[in-house]
């Protein structure tokens, strides 16, 4: 299994236009890092290793792309597992269902380090 | 003549009609109450019950902007990619309720609720979240009325949940700003 070093940066899609990211402030909302209920997100959050691009069209309707450093996701107690490359999972996320205050509180965090990917860096020039 | 009227035959209005409703009707109030002191300034107004008066009070018009947003996710798609997309019908009335609540509450220490960021969650259940760069409160209210709402909030380095109620979403509110 491939083990990313600290320096490597993630990358996350906006599935929602509205709720994910404050446009208007251009801020991350920690609505975009809480785990669905089961059987979805059983092995994490869905994040991608390879570029913004790569992660830009694993959604057929992508909002934005996110990026997070792997180093500073360790740091909260998290970590970052490939399974089917460029596809990787944040792990150690509790469910709401099982852990309210930890689940909002890890999302509010990853919300704070993530940082919206400007689009020219996933989207074709028109 | 007589004409009867099956009721289960009239559409009963959306929380969002009567939310429009109400601003609607607290703005003719107020415009009545002028035109009428203006015909006849000896008139004596009809009493006012007082939660009309308590919402009049309220000033609950700068709920608007947040919502406008519910009333967006209200006018999504059913489903997209991700899940449920549109609010459910018990999300969206009881996030209205306790956000015009927890106005009237504000309001009586002469505060207003700050706008926040609304989402659904994959099942339908509404999110409202208000960042600020030390201190965050969170609105839950998940998609089925069995599940409890709840309210997270972050001051610093102190954070919990809590059971939500509209005097305790008015009290992190305030202790975020």
């Amino acid at each position: 299994m491939e083990t990313l070093p600290c320096s490597a940066i993630v990358y996350r899609a906006i599935s929602r236009r509205k709720g994910w990211i404050d446009w208007e402030a251009r801020r991350v909302q920690p609505a975009a890092f809480i785990s669905r209920p089961p059987p979805t997100d059983e092995d994490g959050l869905s994040v991608d290793i390879q570029s913004p691009r790569s992660c830009h069209e694993t959604l057929n309707k992508c909002h934005g792309v996110v990026s997070l450093h792997v180093g500073r996701v360790r740091d909260l107690g998290l970590d970052i597992v490939v399974d089917d490359s460029p596809h990787a999972n944040i792990t150690g996320l509790p469910r709401q269902e099982d852990d309210r205050t930890e689940a909002e509180h890890l999302a509010s965090l990853l919300a704070r380090q993530a940082r919206i990917v400007p689009p020219d860096q996933y989207l074709d020039s028109a | 003549m007589s004409v009867t009227i099956d009721e289960r035959a009239v559409r009963q209005p959306r929380k969002v009609e009567l939310q429009t409703w109400l601003r609607h009707a607290m703005t003719a109030i107020e415009d009545q109450g002028v035109a009428e002191n203006e015909d006849d300034p000896r008139a004596t107004p009809d009493a006012i019950p007082p939660e009309r008066s308590q919402l009049a009070d309220a000033g609950i018009l700068h709920l608007s902007p947040i919502v406008g947003q519910l009333v967006e996710l209200w006018q999504e798609p059913e489903e997209d990619e991700y899940g449920r997309l549109r609010p459910t019908q018990h999300a969206f009335d009881r996030s209205v309720d306790l956000l015009v609540d927890a106005a009237i509450e504000a309001n009586r220490q002469q505060r207003r609720i700050p706008s926040g960021c609304a989402s659904t969650d994959s099942e339908g259940g509404v999110r409202i979240e208000w960042i600020r760069p030390t201190a965050s409160v969170h609105l839950v209210v998940p998609a089925e009325k069995a599940r409890v709402a709840y309210v997270y909030h972050q001051v610093g380095n102190d954070y919990a949940t809590e059971d939500v109620t509209s005097e305790r979403l008015a009290y992190w509110l305030h202790r975020i700003e």
